[in-house]
């Protein structure tokens, strides 16, 4: 329910910036998606691998990719996954705050061919619970899994380290060669939806009178109560 | 605190960058009058609505916010004259002055009536823009605005290094412009411009031209609303005439957890005047009187305070000129006002003086138009960019 109404007010929010018939589409749940991990982890490639289906290998520091939104069907229901990236921001570990805000789940990304990437990991799941909401679903991804000669990080450290933190689950993935990308943002999906699929106790802040800016003026002067303002 | 019309909305909304951000409308408007708090009746509907307003007044003040959206020769006669004079011809009776005069212009009873009224008008336009009041209030806090801003700019190449902060400059004698910086950590990072907030430079650089002028502030917790209503969930805004002739006339913002400032039972008090004296002179005073502290000796039903913290700051609208390199440039801290005017017209000018050929803050391509095309993904969102 609450999702719907936010989708409501985000979709108000995209006509006269765009016209893509993809817009017109209506959806049941829309769920932000985070992306995080050390720089060079290869996470633009996954969203892009997730959005479009393809791979490209010289993709230097992100530039110009802010987030990028997919429709899944899972059992009937239209769920929108809205997948942010860093912009680069991780460099010097200075993602602020706002990034986490209202993320309903986070990629924790590292390389499997470089160990030092995986040993962030922790001060990455650290920040998802410090600035996002606590009911943050985390997925570990290790990005890469082409390269296997070069492997410096078992599996088997990942899944340990997954359930030692509360992640929902590990994989190995491959942005280059397609491998996972999509199970992981099934499986995040199909979590989400389970989870908000039943009433929702812990998400009192969530109450519905946020709204984003629009040029569109909503005049309130009617008696009426003002529950309307989310144009849902 | 933002105005629902003015140039940090225009510019949210301009820029994209108000994707970022969600916002709150703030759901009313308070004042303090006679030991009580009364909520301010400001919108169509909030006159029919209200209890505290006969129906005379009612129909009068309805008649005067109608009104003085046009420039009558009446009132320029008043010109120069204060507000309240101006108010008190219209037979508007006390109740409507004091809401006229403290909570809808927000000025002081002697300000001009010219001035009243531009001030009166500003609340009315931003009436009814998203809510019932011309306020709004960016969910986490107003930080969240700069915030969003540098995510903006990271998207299209900026890069950030928080918790570096800058040492020294080196300057060029000869050209008498800043080279490059030395952080604390000893890095030498060069640089074509340098942007400081005002508080950075030393002292004797700045022309003593004016007085330093300051601000009071005082930031609370609390365990309850100033005014309790059904809904637990309001944003209030409240002005506080001065309470003592010569004190400062105060605002005071009242935030709700929903606002995600604060835990669940508990709201966020933020007041801010001008100061006369310190933050603790100006402002506890009030404090003590509008709510129940370790000093009040009564035992009201006002809402406790939980924590509090007084302090002063410098007022950033008065900026003076800086004996400076050419190409450092300054921004002033945090001011008074409700508004952002000043940041917004700053930020703007600095970044003239910089870029004088590039437009300020152009709209970010919507993510979805970005395409992606395996040969020609990087130019290919280059040249959007330039596009646009």
């Amino acid at each position: 329910m609450q999702w719907c109404r936010w989708a409501g007010s985000w979709r108000s929010h995209l006509p006269g910036q765009s016209a893509g018939p993809e817009i017109e589409d209506s959806f049941d749940f829309l769920f932000k998606i985070i992306l995080i991990g050390d720089s060079d982890v290869g996470k633009t490639c996954v969203v892009q691998r997730f959005k479009s289906g393809i791979f490209i290998e010289k993709q230097q520091n992100t530039i110009g990719v802010d987030f990028t939104v997919r429709t899944l069907d899972i059992d009937g229901k239209k769920i929108k996954m809205q997948v942010w990236d860093t912009a680069g921001q991780e460099r010097f570990r200075t993602i602020t705050q706002s990034y986490y805000r209202s993320a309903h789940g986070a990629m924790v990304a590292y390389d499997i061919s470089r160990r030092n990437t995986f040993e962030s990991v922790p001060h990455w799941i650290r920040e998802v619970e410090q600035y996002g909401a606590s009911s943050v679903v985390l997925i570990l991804i290790g990005n890469k899994s082409d390269l296997l000669d070069q492997r410096q990080v078992l599996f088997e450290d990942a899944c340990t380290l997954a359930e030692n933190n509360g992640v929902l689950a590990a994989l190995e993935t491959s942005a280059k060669e397609a491998q996972n990308v999509d199970t992981a943002f099934n499986l995040m999906a199909r979590e989400l939806l389970a989870r908000n699929g039943m009433p929702m106790v812990d998400e009192a802040s969530q109450d519905q009178s946020q709204f984003m800016l629009n040029n569109s003026s909503h005049p309130v002067y009617g008696t009426g109560s003002s529950d309307k303002k989310c144009g849902c | 605190m933002m105005y629902s019309r003015g140039s940090l909305v225009d510019l949210l909304i301009k820029s994209n960058v108000s994707r970022y951000a969600e916002f709150k409308n703030v759901s009313r408007i308070l004042t303090y009058r006679h030991d009580n708090v009364e909520q301010v009746p400001c919108s169509r509907a909030d006159v029919f609505a209200s209890r505290q307003l006969s129906v005379v007044e009612k129909r009068k003040l309805m008649r005067f916010l109608t009104s003085c959206v046009e420039d009558t020769e009446e009132q320029q006669a008043y010109n120069g004259r204060p507000y309240l004079e101006f108010l008190r011809d219209q037979q508007l009776g006390d109740n409507l002055q004091h809401f006229l005069v403290h909570s809808i212009a927000m000025v002081t009873e002697d300000t001009p009536t010219e001035a009243g009224l531009a001030s009166t008008r500003h609340f009315l336009r931003c009436l009814g823009r998203y809510g019932n009041t011309p306020f709004l209030f960016p969910v986490y806090g107003l930080g969240e605005i700069p915030q969003c801003f540098c995510r903006m700019c990271a998207v299209f190449g900026g890069i950030y290094c928080l918790r570096h902060s800058v040492h020294c400059v080196i300057v060029d004698q000869e050209s008498n412009r800043c080279k490059a910086v030395i952080d604390i950590r000893g890095q030498r990072i060069s640089c074509s411009h340098f942007v400081v907030e005002d508080g950075y430079v030393a002292a004797e650089r700045k022309k003593v031209a004016t007085p330093t002028r300051f601000i009071s502030r005082a930031v609370l917790i609390t365990d309850g609303s100033v005014l309790p209503t059904d809904s637990e969930q309001q944003v209030s805004m409240v002005t506080l005439p001065p309470i003592a002739a010569g004190s400062p006339s105060v605002k005071m913002v009242e935030l709700c957890p929903s606002t995600m400032t604060c835990p669940p039972g508990t709201y966020l008090v933020h007041l801010t005047c001008q100061s006369t004296g310190s933050a603790y002179q100006d402002l506890s005073p009030l404090v003590t009187r509008m709510f129940h502290t370790p000093e009040s000796h009564d035992q009201g039903k006002r809402p406790s305070v939980l924590w509090c913290l007084y302090f002063n700051m410098v007022d950033g609208s008065a900026v003076d000129c800086h004996n400076l390199p050419s190409n450092v440039h300054v921004c002033s801290g945090p001011d008074g006002e409700l508004g952002h005017e000043h940041a917004i017209t700053q930020a703007e000018s600095i970044f003239r003086k910089i870029l004088p050929q590039e437009e300020f803050c152009p709209p970010a391509p919507n993510p979805e138009d970005i395409i992606y095309d395996a040969d020609t993904a990087e130019g290919d969102v280059l040249s959007r960019q330039t596009e646009e």
